[in-house]
């Protein structure tokens, strides 16, 4: 319902505060667009490149996430204090 | 000027335009801004944004949207703003539609990384003779 009396490129995106993550694919696809579309040698692989490129560095950003996630769940309250 | 890469312009310019606009679309106009408005800092704003200068780097759009964000702010209606309470504790308006939090922080990134790769392709085509310079499926 909020999304009626939005006006795009005025009015900020609702709903962006709860669900930003969602924004982290899109951002990593337009960048995969621009690299691959320099880096590629063959224009024709240009589509797949970018679709594992995007899929690559989504699952980079997943590995930091469980690592972190580990480090501060598990390990960081195991050490000593002081 | 032209390198005979058609294909690559097209492809790199479909990809700006996918992270300038989803940019614009997350944040409103406000995600390109060249001047602080005074709400934004407790310097009475009037100081250039600084990821600006990464957004710049996209070219004449930028400074367009940039301007575009000013007058709109500048001029708007009384009902377009909102009481708010300044850094100095006083009283002071903000414009109704200013992005806050994440989509501020995502719209004006997605608009700056659109600018810095554009300076980066930019200076690759500048920087390039063949082809086969290109470092394969990397």
């Amino acid at each position: 319902m909020t999304m009626l009396g939005w006006v795009p490129f005025i009015q900020p995106l609702p709903g962006i505060q709860s669900n930003w993550l969602w924004l982290l694919p899109i951002l990593i696809f337009g960048i995969a667009m621009m690299y691959k579309a320099v880096r590629v040698i063959d224009l024709a692989t240009y589509w797949r490149e970018v679709g594992i490129m995007t899929l690559q560095v989504l699952l980079a950003f997943l590995g930091l996430a469980v690592g972190i996630f580990i480090l501060v769940q598990w390990i960081v309250p195991v050490l000593p204090s002081g | 000027m032209s390198i005979g890469e058609k294909g690559r312009g097209v492809r790199i310019l479909v990809g700006f335009l996918v992270l300038w606009f989803s940019g614009l679309l997350i944040g409103g106009l406000g995600s390109v801004r060249y001047w602080d408005p005074p709400y934004t800092n407790p310097a009475a704003g009037g100081k250039m944004n600084l990821w600006f200068i990464a957004q710049a780097a996209a070219g004449p759009i930028a400074f367009g949207f940039g301007a575009l964000d000013a007058s709109l702010i500048r001029g708007a209606e009384e009902d377009e703003l909102i009481e708010i309470t300044m850094h100095d504790q006083t009283i002071g308006t903000a414009y109704r539609y200013t992005a806050i939090g994440h989509a501020a922080d995502f719209g004006t990134l997605f608009c700056a990384l659109a600018g810095l790769i554009n300076f980066a392709v930019a200076l690759d085509a500048g920087g390039r003779t063949t082809p086969d310079r290109r470092g394969g499926g990397r």
